[in-house]
């Protein structure tokens, strides 16, 4: 397990929360600030000490106040940590789950692990330090459900223009003819049905004519 | 011509006024003192004061016609040649609408030309009367000029043109059975043909004088008599110069003294006395000079009095130009403060708008953190106090008002349009996604939404939170299809939900979502689809 780990999070009682768990996972040397800036201080004398820490967990979202800051944000800090301390791990907790930021975090800055605050928050946040420490990332599940929605909710004009044939009368084969003959791609009969399952499903429908029925109901065609 | 002049000119006159006013121009005509003209030609000028308040032009040019006679006779020649050309300005203009009397131009010309031969501009009076008689359609007026532009070209010393005229014009009175006016021509053609040495010139004016001693008229007579004693005098036959210079004097005491001079100044001019010969020409040199010096001073005058005419009303333009300017600055000041004031008032309301949409949007969440948190909060806080609860369920009912304030945060929080705005619109209408509920949206990731301003793109994403929200709370649907489309310059935007929408009712939701897109200058159209679902269609 982790020996050194620093926590940041500007109230105090989510820090000694934090803290507990990791106590509860057998890190003694725990650091907790309340600043941006400290934080990027501790690490840095550290790691001139030559006994660096090992993993940072931040929150995103720091109130202003009178200390002025030259890192407002766990974001900005999150970045000059991984430029000048690239060793040190980076777990996010925060309430934030809205999916951009989480994305941005995630694939540019390259946190090692997001973990929304919450219910079954240090639960997750167990999970995600031994994730980390395992070498793996790790994504509260309400974010995973998230990331993997989004692919399967968008529709074109192509799933469009399928369903309105289909309600000309045309048999699935007979649309995939008149899609060759238009050059419109994927043509296949397999991927005409593949289409056909995931609008069935998108829409909640149990057949085709169903589906047919909906999507005209809803006015699309 | 008196008569047809006065009836044309006075209808509008009292009586008297046409009796003075025949007066005075029967005084022009024939003067009997220098007192008689200066007296007529104040009277016209007073009456051309008249006319010209009156508008009435034929008043007006007769009066002007009346001046240049009377100025013409007092020695003004300058002054009688500009009221003859104003005269003449006058009718003109006015000649398409007014009746003239016949041969009021012939006259005027015929006055100006005179003008021109007295002041020895002999061309310009061959110019006026080749110019009055283009224009003459009488045939008696016409010979009267053409005897006039023969004397002009005689004067000019053109002899063989002026003998030519003349003796056209000798014909043609003759035909007509003129002969005042044969005799006329026939004395100018001798007396020019005299000055060209034509033998045939004594021969001519003897025949007038013949017909004039028919006619019995004095004053011409007297020009004959005049006229054969210069003749006489230039071929040196003294005697008989002597003795047509007797019978003209003789003659003219019975005319008048102007024409009693002449004959005088001709008779001593053949005197043998030298000294008397040496003081007639001594006279007629002064006089000469003295009439050249009035001219030259008339000219001058006349020049000075037209520069000032032109100073004055090129200043008078000035003034206008000034005050034309003066009037634009004054309207340009005053549009000016108006947009000012404008733009504060505009300003102000803005402002005033501004500051009520930030008191609602305040006491919208204070109303929620009302509705939806403390309430929860007092219940858990009740609940705690009446029974023992497991942790479990005290955390469960946190975690519940904790998800609540979270939503709200969510609701007026910061959104970042500026990049992935499709993305970030997916992302919230998957919030929406459970398992009651499916969310579709349509081709919100493929299109490039970069070309929507920053404050359409958060009204946008504003409108359709609340569309979604309320989608959750009231419709019961199962399927909700946003559907986004760039149509030019102009992005469509159509939610469709299958819900129980019923008949719109705008509640308070709809309505902000109708102010937020009118605010960035959209439109938005509620409808009901077939099956009681609900239809927003949004144009940005």
């Amino acid at each position: 397990m982790f020996s050194k780990v620093l926590v940041s999070d500007d109230l105090d009682c989510i820090n000694s929360g934090v803290a507990n768990t990791l106590t509860l996972l057998g890190v003694n040397d725990i650091v907790k600030v309340q600043y941006c800036d400290d934080a990027y201080l501790k690490i840095k004398s550290a790691a001139l000490k030559e006994h660096p820490f090992e993993l940072l967990i931040t929150d995103l979202s720091y109130v202003p106040d009178h200390r002025e800051q030259n890192f407002n944000s766990g974001e900005e800090l999150i970045a000059i940590i991984k430029k000048e301390h690239p060793e040190v791990k980076i777990i996010v907790y925060s309430v934030e789950d809205r999916k951009q930021r989480v994305a941005n975090i995630m694939n540019e800055l390259k946190a090692d692990a997001y973990v929304c605050k919450g219910r079954n928050g240090l639960k997750e946040l167990e999970q995600a330090i031994t994730s980390v420490y395992n070498g793996q990332t790790y994504l509260s599940t309400q974010l995973q459900h998230l990331l993997h929605k989004s692919s399967h909710s968008e529709i074109d004009d192509f799933d469009i223009e399928l369903v309105r044939l289909l309600s000309l009368g045309h048999s699935q084969e007979e649309i995939s003819t008149l899609f060759k003959d238009r050059d419109v791609s994927p043509s296949s009969l397999s991927s005409i049905e593949k289409r056909l399952n995931r609008l069935k499903i998108q829409f909640k429908a149990n057949n085709a004519i169903h589906l047919v029925s909906i999507v005209k109901d809803l006015g699309l065609i | 011509m008196l008569s047809s002049l006065l009836s044309s000119s006075s209808y509008c006159f009292a009586q008297q006024t046409v009796d003075s006013t025949a007066y005075f121009y029967n005084k022009i005509l024939n003067p009997d003192s220098a007192d008689d003209l200066v007296v007529s030609y104040v009277y016209f000028k007073k009456y051309k004061e008249e006319k010209g308040i009156d508008q009435d032009t034929l008043g007006l040019v007769f009066t002007y016609q009346m001046l240049a006679m009377a100025e013409y006779k007092l020695g003004q020649i300058y002054a009688s040649e500009q009221s003859a050309i104003e005269a003449l300005k006058l009718k003109e203009i006015a000649s398409d609408v007014l009746q003239f009397p016949d041969g009021t131009e012939s006259r005027i010309n015929n006055h100006l030309g005179m003008v021109y031969r007295t002041t020895a501009q002999p061309e310009k009076a061959i110019q006026i009367y080749s110019k009055a008689l283009s224009k003459n359609k009488s045939l008696k007026d016409s010979l009267i000029l053409l005897n006039n532009l023969a004397n002009a070209h005689r004067d000019s010393g053109n002899y063989d043109e002026a003998v030519d005229l003349l003796t056209s014009v000798v014909r043609r009175n003759k035909k007509l059975n003129n002969p005042v006016e044969t005799a006329r021509a026939l004395d100018n053609l001798g007396y020019t043909q005299a000055l060209a040495n034509d033998p045939k010139g004594l021969e001519n004016m003897l025949e007038a004088l013949e017909l004039r001693k028919e006619l019995g008229n004095p004053g011409q007579l007297f020009t004959s008599y005049n006229h054969l004693t210069e003749y006489y005098a230039s071929i040196g036959d003294t005697t008989t110069a002597r003795m047509y210079a007797v019978l003209g004097k003789n003659l003219a005491k019975k005319v008048s003294t102007k024409y009693r001079q002449e004959a005088l100044e001709s008779y001593f001019a053949l005197s043998d006395d030298p000294e008397i010969v040496e003081y007639i020409r001594n006279n007629d040199s002064i006089t000469k000079a003295s009439l050249q010096n009035d001219i030259k001073f008339a000219s001058i005058k006349y020049d000075f009095s037209k520069e000032q005419e032109r100073t004055q009303v090129a200043q008078l333009e000035r003034q206008k130009e000034s005050q034309r300017k003066n009037l634009f600055k004054v309207i340009g000041l005053f549009i000016l403060l108006l947009g000012i004031a404008l733009y504060f008032v505009l300003k102000y309301r803005h402002r005033k708008e501004k500051v009520e949409e930030i008191y609602r949007t305040e006491s919208r969440i204070s109303k929620k953190v009302h509705d939806e948190v403390a309430n929860d909060l007092y219940q858990i806080m009740s609940k705690i106090q009446t029974s023992i609860q497991s942790n479990d369920t005290i955390l469960d009912d946190l975690d519940s008002v904790y998800h609540k304030t979270r939503d709200i945060s969510k609701d007026y929080g910061l959104i970042e349009p500026e990049e992935e705005f499709g993305e970030l619109l997916n992302d919230l209408l998957l919030n929406y996604q459970n398992d009651q509920v499916n969310v579709i949206s349509k081709n919100l990731l493929r299109i490039d939404w970069n070309g929507l301003a920053t404050e359409k793109k958060i009204a946008l994403y504003r409108v359709l939170q609340e569309l979604m929200t309320n989608m959750r709370k009231h419709s019961e649907a199962s399927l909700v299809v946003v559907s986004a489309e760039k149509l030019g310059s102009k992005y469509v935007v159509e939610y469709t939900d299958n819900g129980t929408g019923g008949p719109i009712k705008i509640g308070n939701g709809l309505r902000n979502a109708e102010n937020r897109i009118h605010s960035v200058k959209g439109t938005i159209i509620f409808e009901p689809t077939e099956r009681n679902g609900f239809k927003a269609k949004i144009k940005l």
